[in-house]
């Protein structure tokens, strides 16, 4: 019969055939020796938009073309350890420092000091594990028809998100997946203690719509009226901002906490990408890049003209912040966060 | 069993292609299996339960166990009821416009699978055109149960339309019009006559929509808001938070309720045999119709219709608003965007939907011709292999295939080569069934009378087998082409830089409130999987292979 | 005897779509007398379901009333109008057995337990289904499917039953057998019976009284003797008798006597229907029955050659061709020295000349 199959094949088979096996070189096809320096492979954390400016501007100077996909800091870290023995990408791009600190504990990323990573020692790691790319602080973003609508003042502590007026008017990330939740719950434990931190997360739970899986997404719900009030980066803030939403950004008066976006290079990255990564790492870090990364709000670490109405972390009430602590306690504190708040019903 | 392995020593080909394709199968859905399970077990090196008796003690998942539980019940029940009345009212009531109310309910499954969910909020969200423009209603409801109860039920009950139109046209309307005469009143015709008829096909609809809404993770993530579910639960575990261990075992218990439907739900579909025991009437009756029933079909199938329609051109209108619920302009920019961002991930879905395609369907038929090969010993595993992962969620297939594709031997993760494998055995069991029903009809009479008129085997199949199960090759091509580009809980574990999928990109650009842009994508979505359909069906000929045929012959699904 | 039922002006249209309609009925009238056994006849298409199912409430007439003891029914429920029917499907709840099937009118009719069990077991007494009442229709032959069917209606001791085409789906046998079966509960019980049927055996031996129907009309009405003897028209006596149909040219008209020459010799028919009227040198149609139609062995008036011949056991059937047309003759087989003929052959034909019709061409 299987004989009779090939046989058989009517010639409108062969011809559809023979385009699957044209389609299926096409697949393989890339990657081979004529472009065998010109890709790289990136895991970002940055919006997309800006990541997508940054990479073409890159692709367009150099001409390495860059393959990469988007990935939250918490994503980023499961798929990189997933990837152990395999890994797909050579870089790490973007994406709250603590991660990075947590990605190099557990060994996926592997040491680089490139000759442009001049900012001071706490922007970066001791060994260069990773390098910082700006600073971002955590703020209170509302959009002021909604408290409008609702009456309500825009937060100005943190003690003022707990009240019960902003009751199911308030949107954060899950710690779990998004960087910049976590980051939220290390700063909380900086100004109040481990107790006590999660004793006001429980109130604020009461406050809160949902968890989301990214933390970029609270700041967009917010912006176009799904929720009044979000907490999350500065500069995703501002960048709404700019766009036309009516937003106020404030800043709790007990402190907050920041992010150092970063950049790191991924261990046992495929050997034919090693060049080209170290190119857009030491391109990551001077100007043409840091110029795109100023241009949306940011204050990179690398001295360049800072666009107006920006926040740098020196501006405002900084906490104390201990990344390597919070690395290092991460699993037990998510953890901790599910067993506590866990998951509401409906 | 001697004389069968005698005959099969007379063909070794076949014995070698059966070889090879269990092999496969083993390969690509045993051992992915088996490596969850593992990972599950041994999370910590040694075999222990413990990951387990952790999950089953943290409040959070026992929670998502029974939400998901709760949202299967809640979508299945409501897809079955109104997936029965389109059936009911296309089929058997004679209502005005039945020929837009079926193809309302077939086109839902050509969607990207959480676009409900995105013009949901678009709706009704808090800012949404209806709730808060057009009523000023602050909703927050649409986040939640409710919302993923109208969502999913949305988008599954075409499932539900499609089991169930092939059974209640399988109702010989004469017995319910004899009951009437025998002097039964409507609804105790509709108590004692038409429901006990077509309850296996509510109790398949209700079970295959209840595994489809157990596993569904696009619609849960967007919209689930603080209900969660099993599916986002395993997921945020395993990819978000990279408790391997944990996550995999949450996508195990999945894995329990789904592989029990299943058989459970072939053994009902087994048993529907006293559909049309007796003679023929396909008198075109109106049978327990008055007037005012038919016009109450008419306006429940009118209402869903609206709603679908409104869905979909809200998607539409989405496109083209620049911002929704602030500023109503026209704008061609997430066009643009768009086409920045996604371009390059569309063409690479639509190429390895187009490779993965005929080898499905290819895969299928043969497969398919030796499960029917009577001499071919071990035929039922082979069958039931390849039926198997359609028992298996999506996510454990996710998580199965991370863990065993990522190291030697089989180092395959990142390559476009492990979707491909994804879409083709993922998809295999539908061109599997397919097949096989063809070739029960390609009776041994028809090929034996061939035969005797003198064709060898080589023209047999040719001239006899072949172009009768022909419809069955392209119905299952259609609709695993439409499955892979449209395909999403698994994918998404096995997505890279490289090889990206639109579905993927769009849950992105919904996640973070970029609305235009995943209508965008959404739409051209839509449009391209039509286009491809359109032109396959005109290229190979086959007159009534087009969709809503393709998707006819697959109602068991 | 009473009228017990009437249709008055009957007509259903059918539209096809773009204004396109066919009449299923075109105002057909009828009236069933009280235990009379009425039979439709006519050909697939004729209108004569349709008619049925208007008349059970399944289908609304376009115009037209259906009377029932005097009483306008047009708007009656099905459920209400109490005239079960035998569906040429049998249409038998497949999930119910035999005893619940037969039960499930009483059961409508929120009978009584007792009275339930009793009048089922009559019934099935009534049809011989004693001992069959726990099967399930799928485990039950044809013939018994249809006594299940028919004694689903008896059990309501109803005063009319309608039939359709209820024999269609059994083997020629069980058919017969079936036929006397109907007629034998007919007589016994009474009942009013309307029986539609494609089949003029069925019709000329169980009827009172047939109803020829064709293209949504009455054809022709009458007892089965007078519609087999005197067939109205062409198309009746092809329908109901197989007649031989010859073309013909009338020569003289004289009174009712009509002359018509054939291969050259004079034949005289009695024209007796007062519908038809002849003139001379207009082309006919000479009709005949098979069995009016003889081979014989001595020199005869006509002659035909042999076309094909096909032996049937009592008699054997031969095609003949005679004068540009053929014509089908039986010759019975009983007697000692049957003559047979080979394709071919010439041979003598004889004519019952008093059975001859003349209908237009």
């Amino acid at each position: 019969m299987i004989k009779g199959l090939s046989e058989s094949l009517p010639r409108k088979t062969t011809t559809v055939l023979l385009m699957v096996l044209i389609l299926l070189n096409m697949a393989f096809s890339t990657g081979c020796s004529r472009e065998k320096h010109q890709r790289v492979t990136a895991y970002t954390t940055l919006d997309e938009e800006l990541a997508r400016k940054l990479f073409k501007a890159f692709t367009d100077e150099t001409g390495i073309k860059v393959d990469w996909i988007r990935l939250s800091t918490g994503e980023c870290v499961a798929r990189l350890a997933a990837e152990r023995s395999n890994p797909h990408a050579s870089i790490w791009f973007g994406g709250v420092g603590l991660g990075h600190i947590e990605a190099r504990n557990i060994g996926l990323t592997e040491a680089y000091r490139s000759p442009y990573a001049l900012m001071p020692i706490r922007f970066r790691d001791p060994k260069f594990y990773w390098t910082g790319l700006y600073a971002s602080p955590l703020c209170f973003e509302s959009n002021t028809e909604k408290l409008k609508q609702y009456g309500l003042k825009p937060p100005l502590s943190w003690k003022d998100l707990i009240k019960p007026e902003y009751r199911n008017h308030i949107q954060m990330a899950n710690p779990g997946s998004s960087g910049t939740s976590y980051n939220i719950i290390s700063t909380l434990i900086q100004i109040f203690g481990e107790e006590e931190a999660f004793a006001y997360l429980s109130l604020l739970d009461k406050n809160i719509t949902h968890y989301t899986r990214s933390g970029l997404a609270p700041g967009k719900n917010m912006s176009i009226g799904e929720v009044a009030i979000a907490i999350g980066y500065t500069h995703d803030a501002l960048k709404l901002q700019k766009e036309g939403y009516p937003i106020e950004i404030t800043f709790p008066e007990e402190g907050t906490g920041y992010e150092i976006a970063s950049i790191s290079r991924i261990k046992n990255a495929p050997e034919k990408e090693r060049e080209a990564a170290k190119l857009f790492f030491d391109w990551a870090l001077q100007e043409s890049a840091t110029k795109i990364l100023a241009s949306q709000n940011v204050v990179p670490f690398h001295k360049t003209l800072i666009t107006l109405g920006t926040f740098s972390i020196n501006d405002v009430n900084i906490v104390h912040q201990d990344d390597e602590w919070s690395a290092a306690n991460k699993q037990r504190l998510v953890e901790k966060w599910n067993q506590r708040i866990g998951f509401k019903y409906e | 069993m001697n004389k069968s392995f005698g005959k099969i020593r007379k063909d070794p080909r076949l014995l070698i292609t059966a070889s090879i394709i269990t092999l496969l199968l083993i390969l690509f859905i045993l051992y992915p299996l088996y490596s969850a399970f593992k990972m599950s077990i041994t999370g910590d090196g040694g075999i222990s339960f413990s990951v387990y008796r952790e999950v089953f003690t943290q409040k959070q998942n026992i929670r998502a166990i029974s939400n998901s539980l709760v949202l299967a019940t809640l979508t299945a029940t409501f897809s079955t009821f109104i997936g029965f009345t389109f059936a009911y009212s296309i089929h058997r009531a004679i209502i005005p416009g039945q020929k837009y109310f079926r193809a309302m309910a077939i086109l839902p499954l050509i969607s990207p699978p959480f676009m409900f969910a995105l013009s949901h909020i678009l709706l009704f969200g808090r800012n949404g055109l209806i709730t808060a423009r057009l009523l000023g209603i602050d909703s927050l409801g649409i986040y939640g149960l409710n919302g993923l109860v109208v969502v999913q039920t949305m988008g599954m009950f075409p499932l539900s339309y499609l089991i169930l139109s092939g059974i209640v046209r399988a109702v010989d309307p004469d017995l319910e019009l004899s009951a009437m005469n025998l002097g039964a009143r409507r609804l105790r015709v509709f108590r004692t006559i038409t429901l006990p008829l077509t309850l296996p096909g509510l109790l398949a609809s209700w079970l295959m929509v209840f595994m489809g809404s157990l596993t569904d993770f696009g619609n849960p993530i967007i919209i689930g808001g603080d209900f969660n579910v099993l599916s986002v639960q395993a997921y945020l575990e395993f990819t978000g938070m990279g408790n391997l261990p944990r996550g995999t075992a949450l996508a195990i218990l999945l894995l329990l309720p789904t592989l029990f439907i299943f058989t459970l739900q072939k053994q009902i579909l087994k048993r529907r045999s006293y559909v049309s025991a007796s003679g023929k009437s396909v008198r075109n009756s109106r049978g327990l119709g008055t007037p005012g029933i038919s016009r109450a079909l008419f306006i429940f199938c009118l209402m869903i219709t609206v709603f679908i329609l409104l869905i979909y051109i809200t998607i539409i209108a989405g496109s083209f608003i620049t911002l929704w619920g602030e500023d109503w302009s026209f704008t061609l920019k997430h066009l643009s965007y768009s086409y920045d961002v996604g371009f390059k991930t569309l063409i690479n879905t639509l190429l390895l939907a187009l490779i993965s395609t005929p080898i499905t369907a290819a895969m299928g038929i043969l497969i398919a011709f030796l499960a029917t090969n009577k001499d071919l010993p071990g035929r039922k595993i082979l069958e039931f292999l390849s039926l198997l992962s359609y028992a298996i969620p999506g996510t454990v297939v996710g998580i199965g295939y991370v863990l065993a594709f990522n190291r030697s031997p089989f180092k395959l993760s990142g390559t476009a080569f492990i979707l491909i494998a994804v879409y083709v055995f993922r998809n295999l069991p539908i061109t599997v069934e397919g097949g096989i029903a063809a070739l029960s009809q390609v009776s041994g009479e028809i090929e034996e009378s061939a035969a005797n008129l003198g064709g060898n085997s080589a023209y047999i199949l040719r001239r006899v087998t072949l172009p009768m199960i022909r419809p069955a090759f392209f119905a299952g091509a259609t609709y695993a082409f439409i499955r892979s580009m449209t395909a999403i809980s698994a994918i998404i574990f096995l997505i890279s830089a490289r090889w990206n999928h639109m579905s993927v990109l769009i849950l992105a650009q919904t996640e973070i409130m970029r609305l235009g842009v995943a209508s965008v994508m959404s739409f051209v979505l839509i449009i391209l999987i039509s286009i491809i359909i359109f032109l396959g069906s005109q290229m190979t000929k086959l007159k009534g292979t087009g969709l809503p045929a393709s998707l006819k012959q697959l109602k068991a699904y | 005897m009473m009228n017990y039922m009437t249709l008055a002006n009957l007509t259903k249209k059918y539209s096809r779509g773009k204004g396109d309609e066919i009449h299923a009925l075109d105002s057909f009238n009828l009236t069933v007398k009280k235990g009379e056994f009425v039979t439709i006849l006519g050909p697939s298409g004729c209108g004569k379901t349709t008619a049925l199912r208007i008349i059970a409430g399944f289908e609304e007439q376009t115009e037209g009333d259906v009377f029932l003891k005097g009483e306008n029914i047009n708007h009656v429920a099905p459920y209400k109008r109490f005239m079960p029917m035998v569906f040429q499907s049998y249409a038998l709840f497949p999930h119910m057995n035999v005893y619940e099937n037969i039960a499930y009118g009483l059961r409508a009719l929120k009978k009584s337990r007792d009275i339930i069990r009793n009048d089922v077991a009559m019934a099935c007494q009534v049809v011989n289904l004693v001992g069959l009442e726990k099967c399930y229709p799928g485990e039950l032959s044809g013939g018994q499917q249809q006594r299940v069917a028919l004694a689903r209606t008896l059990v309501l001791k109803p005063e009319m039953i309608l039939f359709d085409e209820p024999l269609s789906n059994l083997d020629v046998k069980l058919r017969i057998q079936t036929r006397t079966e109907i007629k034998r509960v007919h007589r016994m019980l009474g009942i009013t019976v309307l029986y539609v049927t494609h089949d003029q055996s069925e019709a000329l031996s169980m009827s009172d009284r047939i109803v020829i129907m064709n293209h949504g009309r009455t054809v022709q009405e009458g007892t089965p003797e007078e519609i087999y003897n005197n067939p109205i028209n062409s198309f009746v006596a092809d329908f109901i008798g197989n007649a031989n149909f010859i073309s013909a040219e009338v020569e003289e008209i004289e009174g009712k006597r009509v002359t018509i020459r054939l291969q050259n010799r004079i034949i005289v028919v009695k024209q007796e229907n007062p519908e038809l009227s002849f003139s001379e040198g207009e082309e006919v149609y000479l009709a005949i029955k098979p069995e009016a139609t003889g081979i014989s062995s001595d020199k005869a008036d006509f002659t035909g050659i042999v076309d094909t011949r096909s032996f049937q056991g009592s008699h054997t059937e031969y095609k003949i061709e005679f004068e540009g047309s053929f014509i089908n003759i039986h010759q019975s087989n009983m007697g000692k020295e049957i003559q047979t003929y080979q394709a071919g052959d010439i041979i003598n034909l004889k004519f019952d000349k008093d059975l001859f019709h003349l209908y237009k061409k």
